[in-house]
């Protein structure tokens, strides 16, 4: 027999309330998910009308949809280049000034993280258009977004910088490195973990970014600002299979990333 | 200064002072100075309306003159008097097409006058605030027996779990809901096949929706930071003090909850931040009663035009949240440089 003594019921409640957590989570994704492939011209699971690919196939042949995934393409590349060597250089810098200073650069380094993404949007947008008459397009957002993901690389290098063993860089000195010999034969080595990481963090932030893209990109177009103008003008089940595949994306990047955890903690 | 070049040499140590002086300068400080200055002014439209009356006047005085020189044609002071006119009109459309600037406080009057603006200001606060509460009360639990019950690999598994939904696109996300919540969305007919409404309910026509979609939204920025404050904490504290015949009401309110301050103050920041400044969610779940701060932003920059009221809508809302780091950072004793760890 099982004893309801108050330990058992808060465990139960404990996996009750994590599974609620969980299903809150991911049903309305399967739900995107699932719509994918059912026959009807609006996107619903119910009443489902029959399976089918029909969706699929559109989504690979709308030109529209795949010039805006080409161009997040574009902007996350270009935010890559431009945000992983600034925010490099950024916490590079804040090692190496005094305290005060770096209390008072770090706030303004870091401060466009705590900004809301319209506001970095409206700012960039205004100088640009009043200083040089830009109102718009792939190379301002590409600038806007750069605004605040550097500030994340710039957190991670930071963070991977502070457990950089102070030895090794005595070691180099005493052995007679020059301070950029240094750099590129032990801080950049030492830096290439997190230098992975922040680059796959800027190149998913900035694909999914909406608010900021949405003030700077103009004529042009960018797969979350198609997304928004899908869901309110045209609405069909294309836009589920592309939930889908980017769910599926997730799915398999986060495996993966689980995977390489477990191992680390072997 | 110097002790970059020292640190770095000298090729590397200009080349980080510079690229971070850019950052600083053209990326961050700049672009926010300017929107302030946007803020302040607007174009004088009294002097505008001046002109255009002037302009009108000299080409009703224009059509008389050509009326007299169709009849005395070799009238030549008329013919003078005709190419004054169209230089000063041609003057008048060159200054309208650079109407002046004047500085005033009157965009910041017209949004502190316009009572529905106000209001919407005021729901963006305290539905930013229900939003960041809720996130807290739902989050707190399962980044504590997330951080301290489960086992290392159930832990991994979870883990996954946790971040598959917080890297789904967030309007992706969003449309899920839009799906889950529309007129003859799931749970409408859900609730209707059990019998529990008969008619469906219309989320997208007051905030509920928008609500729903903010806490699905965001509700992960609350988890991760508090789980992470509290993966530190060490167990021992935890048992050591259930030795010592402390309730577990006492063990969270003495013990961990103090420790995961930086986490609560980090994950309470984002939250509201990212809700109040959230365009995607309530364009794609609110209804026409619904609308959002942000949106009034949107649309003075694109759809009426007047950059400078949208200015100063911004930096309204961006004081708004300075103010809530602030207040937070001071009700947490959290320092904005501990907040990175």
């Amino acid at each position: 027999m099982i004893k309801f003594n108050s330990k058992t019921i808060l465990n139960i409640s404990i996996k009750f309330y994590f599974l609620l957590f969980f299903l809150y989570l991911f049903l309305p994704l399967l739900v995107v998910s699932f719509a994918a492939f059912n026959d009807s011209s609006i996107p619903t699971i119910y009443p489902w009308k029959g399976f089918t690919f029909e969706w699929i196939i559109k989504f690979f042949s709308d030109t529209a949809l795949m010039k805006a995934i080409l161009n997040s393409l574009i902007i996350a590349v270009g935010v890559v280049l431009l945000s992983i060597p600034m925010g490099l250089a950024g916490a590079l810098f804040l090692l190496s000034v005094s305290n005060k200073a770096k209390n008072i650069f770090y706030a303004i380094l870091v401060s466009p993280i705590l900004t809301p993404g319209v506001i970095i949007g409206i700012a960039t947008l205004v100088m640009w258009n009043s200083l040089f008459g830009v109102s718009g397009g792939i190379a301002l957002t590409i600038i806007g977004q750069t605004t605040f993901i550097s500030s994340m690389a710039m957190l991670l290098f930071m963070s991977r910088l502070q457990k950089f063993d102070k030895n090794l860089e005595l070691a180099a000195f005493d052995l007679g490195a020059t301070p950029s010999q240094l750099f590129f034969k032990v801080t950049l080595p030492f830096l290439k973990p997190a230098i992975y990481s922040a680059t796959a963090l800027a190149f998913l932030q900035s694909i999914q970014n909406y608010n900021t893209t949405l003030f700077l990109i103009g004529t042009e177009s960018a797969i979350t600002i198609h997304i928004g103008s899908m869901i309110k003008l045209g609405l069909t089940p294309v836009l589920n299979v592309l939930a889908l595949i980017s769910i599926l994306i997730v799915v398999i990047l986060s495996i993966l990333y689980g995977i390489k955890k477990r191992e680390e903690n072997r | 200064m110097t002790k970059i070049f020292k640190k770095y040499g000298k090729g590397l140590g200009a080349y980080i002072l510079l690229s971070t002086m850019l950052w600083l300068s053209i990326f961050i400080i700049f672009p926010q100075i300017l929107m302030v200055n946007y803020s302040m002014w607007s174009y004088d439209d009294q002097a505008q309306e001046l002109r255009w009356q002037e302009a009108d006047k000299l080409d009703e005085k224009r059509y008389e003159l050509e009326q007299i020189l169709k009849k005395e044609p070799q009238n030549n002071s008329i013919k003078k008097e005709i190419k004054a006119i169209n230089s000063k009109i041609a003057e008048i459309d060159k200054l309208s097409q650079y109407p002046e600037k004047v500085y005033s406080a009157k965009n910041y009057e017209y949004l502190i006058e316009n009572k529905l603006h106000r209001k919407i200001f005021f729901k963006t606060i305290w539905s930013s605030i229900l939003v960041t509460l809720i996130a807290l009360i739902v989050c707190y639990p399962i980044a504590y027996f997330l951080a301290h019950t489960a086992s290392k690999k159930g832990k991994i598994l979870l883990f996954i779990g946790l971040i598959i939904p917080y890297w789904v696109d967030e309007l992706l996300r969003t449309f899920a809901w839009f799906m889950l919540l529309s007129y003859n969305g799931v749970i409408n007919t859900a609730l209707i096949s059990i019998g529990i409404i008969d008619q469906p309910i219309e989320f997208f026509q007051n905030n509920s929706a928008a609500l729903i979609g903010m806490v699905y939204a965001y509700i992960l920025f609350m988890l991760f930071p508090i789980y992470n404050t509290l993966e530190t904490l060490d167990k021992n504290q935890i048992l050591a003090a259930r030795d010592l015949g402390a309730s577990w009401i006492t063990i969270h309110k003495r013990i961990i909850i103090p420790y995961a301050k930086p986490g609560i103050a980090v994950g309470t920041i984002f939250v509201f931040m990212l809700t109040a400044g959230t365009y995607a969610v309530p364009s794609i779940l609110g209804g026409t009663n619904s609308i959002w701060f942000t949106q009034i932003i949107y649309s003075w920059f694109f759809d009426g035009g007047n950059w400078n009221q949208g200015a100063t809508y911004g930096l309204a809302l961006l004081v708004l949240c300075i103010s809530f780091i602030m207040i937070m950072l001071k009700v947490f004793k959290v320092k904005l440089e501990d907040m990175s760890k």
